[in-house]
């Protein structure tokens, strides 16, 4: 049993090095922080501040890094002082592990319920041969293979998985992203362990679901029983979830303490930079605040390693280590220069704002101050029907046809899926139109349509008024007109390629000689931030950020007016998150383009786009300007998605959304999100409603205006779904 | 699983690159140089036959009659089963091939099958103890498998085992002792190129975040290694053992006439010489046709093996 006055995991000054042909990288560099049983602690910091990597030597994962130094002592036992085997041991059966892309850590050749079931079968110590782990007929246990199989079934019954019996029969390409962590949550909880480590567990998930995943944690420390180590970039769902914070830069601790006081007061430099990326209370379409520079390789062995991006470094922050500081109980600071620091009061909006601006790249400091949207909603023609649009959508429908078998085929039982459904859009030139949804909202049909890779099965797109087809019809005009930025970057751009050649790529394809090509090219990198020594790096040389100016300036090579982008900031951390974000608003004062946002974070699309698009099962929930779908949402599912984001500001956690996004093949009847409403009445079930005018927004509910008359006095937030349901 | 639709349109392609070989493999006749006829009178009697002797044969045997309806002839008969009768022994060549081919596939398995023990544990080890001696040594072995010709290695196991140790027969049919020496002469090429194929598919494998989840769970490394990783490693090593068999039966004849194997190696070489075109035609026939089914059941168990692997353009 736990002692409950100790902590029950204490990581002290431990080092992780990467061996490399020059020098170590020294991704964990004396890292020193507890968790208590039951405790809900948040390891804060950017890509490549080292977090992952602390939580992964943990449990042994570090390799192909090495433990050179520190302890981690766990309930006791010095798990860098002990032989493989009883590392082993600890790992699944008192620390569980939870990892960021639930689609890539689940085995894609073995069914998810032999998955879970396996690490019940590594508790089974009498069963530890290959052919107890391999279900050969006649040799392995079937009982016993049963057995687990039947606790595997329980597990995910405990985790929300619906439908849990044939569920376990499925492989995990059949699971979504929510789906699949959850089973991969059952496995770190099959052994019932003392610690959970997440890492990043809700990055690459749905808003919505995020807030699932995560009240699932919290639930269980709120037992008692299971402390977690929750790894993220997000201090937002720090805020919401953890009790105490850990920040980490350079693989050491800048700062740690509890959460309130941490986030409310913060004293270190970095977790104020850090706080200051977020979106939270943002006002829209300004630039973000962002940090300086970027997480360097490798840090210098003495000194801050925060000193080359940190306003307040000095000489002595580079040549000796900063001391340790406590400002409050348990709060602690390693900064030598908290006195020249400004109070953290002063931490506020108009803060945000000035300090931002000489930060990152020259495209926007001319850019005038007050709210962006405004001055450009007034300017802009609205017309309302669309006919100054430059991209538009009328009544576009997509069914695919899902029928496997011929046989089927034959008799005539044909099997659709309807992607989308009758959905309307236009963007006039010069403004931001954002899509958001969850997966399997139709939003990337959509844009497949628009972008022609896919052809309507009814409606058509229009650009500049005329109506075009796919990219086979399209005239090379046409094309140059529509820049896109595809979702999943590093997986879209040849990994053997230099950036010189991804950029080039669309300039070779419209026949432009070499030279032309290689001035355009240096061009779009100014235009994107990258430095010219930038050009001739692959894929794997560049981080997450700089990837996506990549992809950013190759949608760009051609001129477009239009520029698609598909999940634009979804991979990255806060920090580039916010810099992508600026540039893109930069990029659209400097060269007036106009954008089409897909994501399924509202609060993205809603720092970028003057008009959004709700989407759910295919159709148009809601759409209408920014402003008044935040402040007066009249759906039931706006609602839903923006009560998802989390917030360092709120005092209500993010909510989650329960279940998922029905199946297109077979969709509910009446209203859509029927299944899923908090609101919803029983005519909800039986009749379809039509999209219905709310002032200058149009929502798809039997109830649009009451929900928006609601929403408006702001007093009584809707009654939604309480957390306590999942625990 | 595999649908009947995906089936059918793959047993639609591979009849369609069938039906072009089977043109070409009949057009060969034509592309040698000289009359054929008198070609392979003259391999018969060892001597110029006469004038009426030649006409005689390009009667009996349709050579007037034009391609296509030459073809023709030929097609429908081999369809029935029928792929004539070889000029010089009369003898039917389905006959002929039935008699051969066991030795022939019998030779191939072997060679897959030690190339498969040697490579598997090889390759595995290779990438599990990377950049130790076990890799090197795999790597130096999978190297010089690869640039040592077959035939080579076939007559330097002659010399060493057969001819000094006596350990085991030079040539011939017989038992396992007669199939040993040809099957790692034709083996050991193999082995290496599946060896380095082996320990490439495993390290990437092994980086996979999937076998990190597998081993956060507390799963021993063996297990780790032999479930989790081999099966997602052998994925591609199917494919490409698959696509190498024909290459396999491509080595078998020329072992076959290292180690003067009867089969359809040495019948092939034979009938070559003789200019005995039924022969040559039903040989490389059958060669063809063994080739593409043994595709078509590659691609297919590598569909059952990978369950991602989808059928009939469906859109999630
Ligand atoms: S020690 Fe110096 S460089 Fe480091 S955070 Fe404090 S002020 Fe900045
Ligand atoms: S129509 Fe009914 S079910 Fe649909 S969103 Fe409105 S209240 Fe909810």
């Amino acid at each position: 049993m736990v002692s409950r006055d100790t902590p029950l995991l204490s990581v002290e000054n431990l080092e992780t090095h990467f061996d490399t042909a020059v020098e170590p990288v020294r991704a964990v560099d004396g890292a020193s922080f507890t968790v208590d049983p039951g405790e809900v602690v948040g390891l804060v910091g950017e890509s490549g501040s080292g977090k992952s990597v602390t939580a992964r030597s943990i449990v042994g994962l570090e390799s192909p890094g090495e433990i050179v130094g520190g302890s981690i002592r766990f309930d006791g036992t010095d798990l860098t002082d002990v032989d493989d085997r009883i590392r082993r041991q600890h790992r699944g059966d008192r620390i569980g592990m939870v990892f960021q892309d639930p689609t890539a850590t689940l085995n894609p050749v073995f069914d998810v319920g032999e998955q879970i079931a396996e690490a019940l079968r590594i508790h089974d110590v009498d069963r530890q041969r290959l052919t107890d782990f391999m279900h050969v007929p006649f040799v392995s246990d079937r009982q016993a293979w049963r057995d687990h199989r039947e606790r595997a079934i329980e597990l995910m019954e405990q985790v929300d998985i619906a439908d849990p019996g044939s569920r376990a029969g499925d492989y995990p390409h059949e699971f979504s992203g929510g789906m699949a962590q959850r089973a991969m949550l059952a496995i770190a909880l099959a052994g019932d362990p003392d610690l959970l480590i997440a890492d990043e567990p809700t990055t690459a998930l749905d808003t919505t679901t995020q807030a699932t995943i995560l009240e699932r944690l919290d639930s269980l420390a709120a037992t008692g029983e299971t402390a977690v180590l929750l790894v993220t970039h997000d201090l937002g769902i720090v805020a919401e979830r953890c009790d105490r914070v850990v920040v980490l830069y350079g693989g050491q601790v800048m700062e740690s303490g509890p959460t309130e006081q941490v986030l409310t007061a913060p004293e270190h430099p970095y977790t104020r930079d850090l706080l200051e990326c977020l979106i939270d209370d943002a006002e829209p379409q300004t630039r973000l605040s962002t940090i300086e520079g970027t997480v360097p390789d490798r840090f210098d062995e003495i000194g801050c390693p925060f000193a080359s991006r940190c306003d307040y470094a000095t000489a002595a922050c580079r040549t000796s280590d900063p001391p340790i500081v406590d400002p409050g109980p348990d709060h602690r600071v390693v900064c030598g220069e908290l006195e020249t620091v400004p109070d953290a009061h002063v931490m506020d909006g108009a803060n945000r704002s000035t300090r931002s601006e000489p930060t990152d790249g020259h495209a926007g400091s001319d850019r005038p101050p007050g709210n962006e949207r405004e001055r450009r909603v007034a300017s802009a023609s609205r017309t309302g029907d669309g006919t100054a649009a430059i991209l538009a959508a009328r009544n576009l429908s997509k069914r695919f046809e899902t029928t496997d078998s011929w046989v089927d085929r034959l008799r005539g039982n044909r099997r659709y899926l309807d992607a989308v459904e009758d959905v309307s859009v236009s963007v006039e030139r010069g403004q931001t139109l954002g899509i958001v949804g969850e997966s399997g909202s139709g939003k990337s049909t959509v844009v497949d349509m628009l972008v022609g890779l896919e052809a309507p099965t009814s409606g058509r797109v229009e650009l500049d008024g005329n109506p075009v087809g796919t990219v086979a019809d399209r005239s090379a005009e046409q094309l140059a007109k529509v820049g896109v930025v595809f979702q999943h970057t590093r997986g879209s751009i040849n990994p053997r390629a230099t950036v010189r050649d991804v950029i080039a790529e669309p300039l070779f394809e419209s026949g432009w000689d070499a030279d032309r090509r290689t001035d355009r090219v240096d061009e779009l990198l100014e235009l994107v931030d990258l430095s010219p020594t930038h050009a001739d790096r692959r894929r794997h040389q560049l981080s997450g950020g700089q990837l996506q100016r990549v992809a950013i300036a190759r949608a760009l090579a051609l001129e477009p007016a239009v520029v698609v982008l598909d999940e634009p900031v979804s991979a990255l951390d806060v920090s580039n998150r916010a810099k992508i974000l600026n540039l893109l608003l930069d990029l659209q004062e400097q060269l007036g383009l106009t954008y089409v946002v897909v994501s399924h974070d509202l609060s993205v699309v809603g720092h970028v786009a003057d008009e959004v698009l709700v989407m759910y099962a295919g159709q148009v929930m809601e759409r209408g300007p920014t402003e008044t779908l935040f402040d007066r949402p009249s759906h039931p599912y706006t609602n839903a998605l923006l009560d998802a984001i989390p917030s360092v500001s709120g005092d209500t956690p993010a909510a989650s959304l329960p279940g998922s996004v029905p199946s297109a093949v077979d969709p509910p009847s009446g209203c859509r999100f029927h299944m899923r409403c908090p609101l919803a009445e029983p005519e909800c079930r039986s009749e379809t409603p039509s999209m219905e005018a709310v002032d200058d927004a149009r929502s798809r509910c039997h109830f649009a205006s009451e929900i928006a008359a609601d929403s408006d006095d702001d007093s009584e937030p809707l009654e939604h779904i309480s957390p306590d349901t999942f625990s | 699983m595999i649908s009947a639709e995906y089936l059918a349109y793959r047993i639609g392609t591979s009849t369609a690159v069938l039906a072009c070989v089977s043109v070409l493999t009949f057009g060969m006749m034509y592309l040698t140089p000289g009359d054929p006829a008198r070609a392979v009178l003259y391999h018969q009697t060892g001597q110029q036959p006469s004038a009426e002797a030649v006409a005689a044969f390009r009667a009996e045997h349709g050579f007037d009659d034009p391609f296509p309806i030459r073809y023709w002839h030929w097609i429908t008969d081999v369809v029935q089963r029928d792929l004539g009768e070889s000029y010089r022994t009369g003898r039917p060549v389905s006959t002929m091939i039935v008699d051969a081919l066991p030795a022939t596939i019998e030779l191939a398995i072997a060679a897959m099958a030690v190339a498969l023990v040697i490579a598997i544990p090889t390759g595995v080890a290779s990438a599990v103890y990377r950049g130790t001696w076990i890799d090197q040594a795999s790597q130096l072995f999978a190297l010089v498998g690869v640039s040592m010709p077959n035939f080579w290695l076939g007559y330097l196991l002659i010399i060493v085992f057969a001819l000094h140790l006596g350990l085991a027969p030079v040539s011939g049919t017989g038992g396992l002792s007669h199939l040993v020496l040809p099957a790692i002469a034709l083996g050991t090429g193999m082995a290496a190129i599946v060896t380095r194929l082996v320990r490439t598919s495993m390290l990437d494998v092994l980086d996979a975040e999937y076998v990190d989840a597998a081993r956060a769970k507390g799963t021993a490394e063996r297990i780790v290694v032999y479930k989790h990783a081999l099966r997602n490693a052998l994925i591609p090593v199917v494919t490409v053992v698959g696509l190498q068999f024909g290459f396999v039966l491509n080595g078998a004849v020329v072992i076959e006439i290292v180690f003067q194997r009867p089969g359809l190696g040495m019948m092939l070489v034979d009938a070559i010489f003789a200019r005995d075109f039924p022969v040559v035609q039903g040989v490389v026939l059958i060669v063809a046709v063994l080739f593409v089914v043994t595709n078509l059941l590659v691609d297919l168990s590598y569909r059952v093996l990978d369950p991602r692997v989808q059928f009939g353009g469906e859109h999630a």
